[in-house]
């Protein structure tokens, strides 16, 4: 990284060069104009450049014919590539203070002034700049690590089933990069189906980390248990034994169905989580109430059995908390909400009614993840 | 923003809370709040102004009042407002911190 001189005196940018040379600094570039101090950033003749060029700090002149430093330094700052690159300017006169910081500037220098005030000034600005570049390829780095766990934690959900006893969309709408909202579904055999969703208390990262961990043991549990008590105490059981080491307490809340359709029937558990809704062409809907506590607090977890007898055709719609949960306001208030928005759109195909219920959100403060499982009535 | 009052005598500590807990309060709820309440046989939080509990809320309350009962502490939480009340039925909180907490 080089520091950039610029000024249209060749007296003043020899001085300049020998005393930053004096004290150790030995790239530095001199040119005599903006424009070619436009040239050595990539941004003459309107260029905008992808990258920035190696140059740590522009020391530049106010004055100079053709066009002044101030001018020069705005245009400069008008590439966001350039916006924290600092410039102080070197001035004979403390008349155009106000605009050169106005400008973009950072600082300013006297001429005449002792040697050591102009290297304070420089040492503080890269000093400054250094720390700043540091910041942002940290930032970068993250950002980039974080777009890539949001798309391994997209790849690892389940994909669509449409047969001809059922249909089974989702919506996976995260707030942060990545979320503590899983959901996961497959056919045990032909007649019977696991559907479960799950949201990791907190949010972020860690809350990722965990349903990460859950999700890749669900499949074998599911398969081998199907009944959703036994799902619910094996689930619970894992939990407790992979974060027993941790000081916090990690739970999650999880709707899983069972959907049977040899025994015409939905068996269910709902730990914590928000209600479940069934809409059908007659009567109210039916809710999946909670059956008992989250998954991960304690070491006993029973599960009432609960079961609803399959009407055919029939939506099942399965939500995380975000999507009903408005700050300062109440949940039940916001579950009936959307009930209302439901029953309005519920004989839409599966995907437009998925559509519609997504257009229900109304903040992004939480992840939100939405399922609807369409029962179809079966064709004669 | 989360924040505290505590008013104590011998045998009772009564933590008047204030604002969100939510994972902000983390820092207030494990090292301030747990070891000042420690000593004392029963622990009273009052919620009255507490206007929202998240998640990660959840978890700090449940690790908290279950250290507190560990050590044989008596807690209870009071006056909880009814959309705080909502997410602590949902999460069957009576059921996790046994039904006397909330008497």
């Amino acid at each position: 990284m080089s520091i950039l001189i610029v000024d249209d005196s060749n007296f003043n940018l020899l001085y300049i060069r020998n005393v930053l040379v004096g004290a150790g600094y030995n790239n530095i570039q001199t040119v005599s104009s903006a424009h070619e101090a436009f040239k050595i950033l990539g941004i003459a003749d309107g260029n905008v450049p992808r990258r920035p060029a190696p140059v740590a700090l522009i020391l530049l002149d106010i004055e100079m014919p053709e066009m002044d430093g101030i001018a020069a330094c705005k245009i400069i700052k008008e590439h966001p590539i350039y916006s924290d690159l600092p410039v102080i300017f070197l001035t004979g006169k403390r008349g155009h203070l106000k605009e050169a910081f106005n400008a973009g500037g950072t600082d300013f220098i006297e001429r005449g002034r002792p040697e050591y005030e102009l290297l304070a000034r420089v040492k503080s600005a890269l000093h400054l700049k250094r720390e700043t570049d540091i910041r942002k390829n940290r930032e970068n780095r993250l950002r980039k690590e974080l777009q890539l766990a949001k798309h391994l934690q997209k790849s690892v959900l389940s994909s669509p089933i449409d047969d001809r006893n059922l249909q089974i969309n989702a919506k996976y709408i995260q707030s942060e990069e990545v979320s503590g909202d899983m959901f996961f579904w497959t056919r045990i055999d032909d007649q019977k189906y696991g559907v479960l969703l799950m949201d990791v208390s907190g949010h972020g990262l860690s809350s990722a980390l965990i349903s990460m961990s859950v999700r890749s043991l669900l499949e074998e549990v599911i398969v081998r248990l199907v009944e959703p008590s036994l799902v619910c105490e094996e689930l619970n059981k894992l939990l407790l034994n992979l974060f027993k080491n941790s000081k916090h307490t990690v739970y999650f809340t999880a709707i899983y169905l069972l959907i049977d359709y040899h025994a015409n029937l939905i068996e269910y558990f709902n730990a914590g989580h928000p209600p479940g809704v069934i809409f059908t062409n007659e009567g109210e809907p039916f809710h999946l109430e909670v059956t008992t506590i989250p998954i991960g607090i304690k070491k006993e977890i029973n599960s009432a059995k609960k079961s609803w007898l399959i009407q055919k055709p029939s939506k099942v719609l399965l939500y995380t908390d975000g999507l009903v949960e408005i700050p300062g306001s109440s949940i039940k208030q916001g579950i009936l909400q959307l009930e209302e928005h439901a029953m309005a759109v519920q004989n839409l195909p599966n995907a437009r009614f998925l559509d519609e219920i997504e257009g229900f959100v109304t903040h992004n403060r939480d992840d939100v993840c939405i399922i609807s499982v369409h029962l179809k009535s079966r064709e004669p | 923003m989360f924040s505290y009052q505590m008013i104590t005598d011998k045998e009772k500590a009564l933590v008047i809370c204030k604002g969100d807990i939510d994972i902000d309060a983390s820092e207030i709820i494990e090292e301030d709040i747990q070891p000042a309440v420690s000593g004392h046989e029963s622990v009273i939080f009052d919620f009255e102004k507490i206007y929202f509990v998240d998640s990660s809320g959840i978890g700090l309350m449940i690790k908290l009042v279950n250290d507190l009962q560990k050590e044989g502490r008596k807690v209870r939480i009071e006056r909880i407002r009814p959309e705080v009340m909502e997410v602590f039925e949902l999460l069957q909180m009576d059921e996790i911190l046994g039904k006397e907490t909330f008497e």
